[in-house]
């Protein structure tokens, strides 16, 4: 009898799909997963190390290993630079108008988009904002500088009607002006792409129990689409926040020159003189270090009110 | 049934990974084989090539000439209106047999052309050599810019691949190789194989200058290597047609100088679109070749940048009260619209396109530019008529910026190479070839090389100028070994060609007269006025040195300090009094620490 019974559960078991292990079922995940794994330690964690040329003297011909170590000398250098104060307050400004008016132009384009019922005019406008995004910085500035050149395109046209322009990158009040508009010109189109799929997640439903209560447009997108998107704009905006150190190296090294140093030269494009041009590793390194420790800071701090503010855990 | 054949969603992702793993690997190895396979087969060709040159000599000596054959002999003796280049005798000892193989980090920039099949590894200049001296250069890497090579030099420093001949080293990487004792000690080898005629003579001919940045502690650590002498020494060059058409004179002083400019800008005599030609051309840069400033500071008696003496001891220049009154004038002209509003802008690039778009007719620039910048000129308007002159005069006479034709980054060999004597020999080889004026060196006769011959008159290719095509060192500008050696061909070309008749004229001497280009007489001339011009008017940079300790550590601070305070003084952003407290900060942020240590160097100096 037992054995009969046995017998039986031993079939029943045989014929149920074989139940294999974690490793058997999960492999081809990992293995998919692995160049990204390698990619992050060749070129995240591996050069990690090289950060200690912050303490050294560092020359290249004795390697990380033979270099003189000075401690904090670099640090000590940099902070007693009296440009020091003047490259932090720029990168922060800047950062900062970047980070708001592009924010605000996004949200707002995005507004005016989701508004407009013709799909062909829709999407070519949006095609149309998106093409500077594709353009690298050095061919952007190349453009940018023929047209705000003295005797450049702007230029030419406001003489038409007889007002003088300031050189908008020969300037140091209008500086961050230019930058700042000309980063909206190329980052509209991309920016607003989390905003449209936001608007699209709003439920149509709401719309129609608006306007049947006599709500009008306006009213509409005042207490229908915000509230609907205002989870996506503070979660953008608290991811910003992290970058608020990094004002865009590659646009203002292309746009800029000395006369704008005072409001336009910034931590990297600091680092980058420094370092590459005149081969001060260990200080390049210094301040390079100074920046990742703050933004890291700024990356932890953004990550806890992002969660706070929308009640979801992100990253 | 169906369902068994499905592929589920697990077998989907194993595949996707298989696929990804032999992608990725696929990606990887034809790559490696295929670049393993070009190199080696170029160099089986080339040791061929080389094996069978000694065989020849096998018993009996053999002249350059006869070693090379006549297709690889340079000048062309075979056109009718052809010349002969006269090979100088072998260095003793060569052709090395068997040849040796030197490996060489040196410049080449993205213009850089060679004709069909050949490579920078296989050229005529690599072939003479390898024929006649039974040397090969083969190419570790090639670098486009200083940055490049910065960079270049660096890594095979770091990862101990420095290759023999070390060709445009920057500063910063001969201390730090010196440091990590990376770089052969030549001095002895230099004593006796560098010829007294052609090699001695000249890098001896200013002092010390040309071993400023290769001699450490008496030793000798690399060869010197120039450029023509005040090749990047401004002159003025003016357009006479503008001058003519307005009644003017070309302009003696800086208040000419004002008044001319503005009249040429007030007429509006460029090609461009209305109100767009400008009055003096001026770029990001005060003391450098398109569009140069230095010769309006030096008519106050200095220039930027510059360790000027002052009864016995050295000054840096910019900090001098004598700045303060160039940037006064210098911003007046800024706002009276004497220069471009967005000229702390521009490039040389940028600045050299206002003269070939002809919206420019006066600027204070090098000699050069009739080789750069004015031919485009002239396509552009065949009216155009360029003089050069004088530099414009102020209270401190006229001055200008002296340019140390001896470059800052010479030519060092790695620690340990055997071969130093060789390379130096063949400087002497190729120093008396291009140097002597009778020896006739026009380069090689051929599409795609040095030149051809159209209508009997000789006509330069692109392959010329781009001296780093050749090799290491061919005596052309910024790879030569005598300053001077340009004006003394061009005086001898004078001395004896001038009379010679018409039917007798070869076909570079046919050029020479004819002038086809219509630039090649202007750039003759203005090379000599810019080499007497400099004997009178150059104020020289008396600190001539590696950077002192505190200068590696600030001088890039102090730099960025400075062009932005005196760029802003000029262009009203800030006032003149500001130079003021531009002078406290510089010497408090190590500039007096900089001028002690210059004034040291400068005492005890050999």
């Amino acid at each position: 009898m037992g054995s009969a019974l046995t017998k039986m559960r031993e079939q029943v078991v045989k014929a149920l799909p074989k139940r294999r292990g974690y490793w058997a079922r999960s492999w081809p995940l990992y293995v998919m997963f692995l160049p990204a794994l390698i990619w992050l330690f060749l070129f995240c964690l591996y050069p990690f190390y090289g950060r200690i040329v912050a303490f050294q003297a560092y020359n290249p011909a004795l390697g990380f290993s033979r270099s003189p170590w000075v401690g904090l000398d670099n640090f000590r250098y940099a902070f007693s630079l009296p440009s020091f104060p003047r490259l932090v307050r720029n990168t922060v400004v800047i950062a900062l108008s970047k980070m708001l008016v592009l924010e605000f132009f996004a949200i707002t384009a995005s507004l005016l988009l989701n508004e407009i019922r013709l799909s062909l005019l829709k999407r070519t406008v949006q095609s149309l904002l998106y093409i500077p995004y594709f353009l690298s910085w050095v061919v952007m500035a190349g453009i940018i500088l023929d047209i705000l050149s003295p005797q450049g395109l702007v230029d030419q046209f406001l003489r038409l009607v007889a007002f003088k322009m300031p050189f908008l990158l020969g300037d140091s009040s209008w500086f961050v002006f230019t930058l700042v508009s000309t980063h909206v010109w190329k980052s509209l189109g991309w920016s607003m792409i989390l905003y449209l799929a936001a608007l699209t997640a709003i439920d149509p439903g709401l719309y129609e129990a608006a306007a049947i209560d006599g709500a009008n447009r306006w009213r509409r997108i005042l207490h229908v689409t915000l509230p609907g998107m205002s989870t996506t704009v503070i979660l953008i905006a608290c991811l910003n926040f992290g970058n608020i150190l990094s004002a865009g190296f590659e646009q203002i090294l292309n746009l800029y020159n000395p006369i704008v140093y005072d409001t336009g030269d910034i931590l990297d494009t600091y680092i980058y003189r420094a370092g590459l041009i005149s081969a001060r590793f260990g200080l390049a390194g210094a301040i390079d270090l100074f920046k990742g420790v703050i933004g890291f800071a700024l990356v932890l701090i953004s990550r806890r009110l992002a969660s706070r503010l929308t009640g979801r855990q992100v990253i | 049934m169906f369902g068994q054949h499905r592929i589920s969603r697990r077998e989907c992702l194993k595949l996707g990974a298989v696929a990804a793993w032999g992608l990725f690997a696929a990606a990887c190895s034809p790559q490696v084989s295929e670049e393993t396979a070009k190199p080696s087969g170029t160099t089986e060709e080339v040791a061929s090539g080389s094996e069978a040159a000694p065989a020849d000599t096998e018993g009996k000596t053999l002249t350059a000439e006869e070693l090379l054959g006549p297709g690889s002999l340079p000048g062309s003796p075979e056109h009718p209106k052809g010349f002969r280049t006269v090979l100088p005798a072998l260095p003793s000892g060569m052709p090395v047999s068997p040849s040796v193989v030197i490996t060489a980090g040196r410049p080449a920039c993205g213009a850089t052309t060679f004709a069909e099949g050949e490579d920078i590894e296989n050229n005529p200049f690599t072939r003479m050599v390898r024929d006649a001296l039974g040397i090969e250069w083969k190419a570790a890497f090639t670098h486009s810019d200083p940055a490049d090579a910065e960079a270049k030099f660096n890594l095979a420093l770091a990862s101990g691949t420095l290759p023999d001949v070390c060709t445009g080293m920057p500063t910063t990487v001969f201390e730090q190789a010196l440091a990590a004792d990376a770089l052969e000690d030549v001095t002895d080898t230099w004593e006796s194989a560098a010829s007294e005629r052609w090699l001695k003579e000249p890098a001896d001919r200013e002092g010390s200058t040309a071993w400023a940045f290769l001699r450490v502690n008496g030793r000798k650590y690399g060869m010197p290597v120039c450029q023509h002498l005040a090749e990047n020494e401004a002159i003025m060059w003016i357009r006479q047609d503008w001058l003519d058409q307005l009644d003017l004179a070309v302009p003696q002083t800086l208040e000419e100088v004002r008044e001319t400019a503005l009249a040429f800008k007030g007429a509006d005599l460029g090609q461009g679109a209305p109100g767009t030609t400008i009055g003096l051309l001026a770029s990001n840069l005060f003391t450098t070749w398109f569009g140069s400033l230095d010769p309006v500071f030096g008519a106050f008696g200095v220039i930027p940048e510059f360790w000027l003496l002052y009864d016995d001891s050295l000054e840096y220049a910019s900090t001098r009260p004598e700045m303060r009154d160039a940037l006064s004038l210098l911003r007046d002209w800024y706002a009276d619209g004497v220069i471009e509003s967005d000229f702390f802008t521009l490039t040389q690039v940028d600045a050299a396109k206002y003269v070939s778009g002809n919206r420019c007719g006066l600027m204070l620039s090098e000699y050069y530019c009739a080789r750069w910048g004015l031919p485009e000129s002239l396509q552009n308007d065949p009216d155009a008529k360029w003089v050069y002159a004088e530099i414009p005069e102020g209270v401190a006479g006229r001055n200008k910026a002296w340019k140390n034709p001896w470059l800052e980054t010479p030519v060092t060999f790695r620690k340990g190479f055997e071969h130093a004597d060789k390379v130096i020999q063949q400087t002497n080889w190729l120093m008396e070839l291009q140097s002597d004026p009778s020896r006739r060196w026009h380069g090689w006769e051929g599409p795609g090389w040095s030149y051809t011959i159209e209508n009997d008159t000789y006509m330069k290719t692109t392959m010329l100028d781009h001296k780093w095509a050749y090799g290491h060192m061919v005596g052309a500008s910024g790879c030569n070994m005598d300053p001077l050696q340009q004006y003394n061909i061009f005086a001898w070309q004078e001395e004896n060609w001038s009379d010679l008749p018409e039917q007798e004229w070869d076909a570079y001497q046919r050029a020479y007269h004819t002038d086809p280009t219509g630039t090649e007489k202007l750039y003759r001339g203005a090379s000599m006025f810019a080499v007497e011009s400099s004997e009178k008017y150059a104020l020289h940079n008396r600190f001539v040195a590696p950077p002192t300790p505190t200068m590696v550590e600030r001088k890039a601070d102090l730099l960025d300090l400075e062009r932005e305070t005196l760029f802003s003084i000029i262009t009203g952003d800030k006032p003149l009094e500001e130079f003021d407290s531009f002078v406290e900060t510089h010497e408090q942020m190590g500039g007096g620490r900089i001028a002690e240590e210059v004034n040291d160097w400068w005492a005890t100096r050999m």
